[in-house]
């Protein structure tokens, strides 16, 4: 890493996150930067819940609102209905899932700290009126 | 954003280790050997990591 390499700081796990992903080549101070303006909700992490989400515009199609939602398996894992497999999506039923369950267990007896990703991606006028209307539900 | 309401599709998953400092064992052993003390852990990470973890750092045997 030379002088100009953006040093991510903060929470360890995040940190480590973001390291793993530098040592992959990823320019994630550009992708970080892609997200200046694009907010349009954030949920923070809640040990509780054990996820944060954030909504933004996405950068590449103009109108669409992508949800992205971060945490530990079994809390992002009951409240996903579909999976990313190969270059095409794929149901994520009772099976899926046990099978995915099981490897995180495996990962998990290795003294890892497993973090899930789940998406999910609207329409602007339908995040507007789903949640940015009175009538509509505050993100949580 | 709230649960149930949104079927959001499962991107993946990755594991990172957060080791556990060179002490810990030790201080556990201390505690419970010189001070009495049954030593025990929170945690909000997978059960299983949390045994795993537990284990190594001698708050837990493998057969609790």
């Amino acid at each position: 890493m030379d002088a100009t390499t953006y040093v991510p700081v903060g929470n360890p796990t995040e940190v480590g996150f973001l390291k793993f992903l530098q040592d992959a080549d990823i320019p994630i101070h550009l992708l970080i930067q892609r997200k200046n303006g694009r907010i349009r909700a954030t949920v923070p992490f809640s040990s509780e819940k054990k996820r944060s989400a954030i909504a933004l515009e996405d950068p590449d199609r103009p109108g669409i609102v992508v949800i992205h939602v971060k945490g530990g398996p079994e809390a992002i894992l009951e409240m996903c209905q579909s999976m990313v497999a190969g270059e095409r999506d794929a149901e994520l039923g009772p099976d899926e899932k046990d099978e995915i369950n099981e490897k995180i267990r495996q990962m998990a007896s290795q003294m890892l700290r497993i973090i899930a990703f789940a998406t999910f991606e609207m329409e602007s006028d339908e995040w507007i009126n789903r949640f940015e209307t009175k009538a509509g539900s505050s993100p949580s | 954003m709230s649960n149930g309401e949104i079927p959001l599709k499962f991107l993946g998953a990755f594991g990172l280790r957060d080791p556990i400092r060179p002490n810990v064992k030790s201080c556990v052993s201390y505690a419970r050997d010189m001070g009495n003390l049954t030593v025990r852990m929170v945690s909000g990470d997978h059960i299983e990591t949390a045994k795993s973890v537990a284990i190594k750092a001698g708050i837990l045997r493998h057969d609790e």
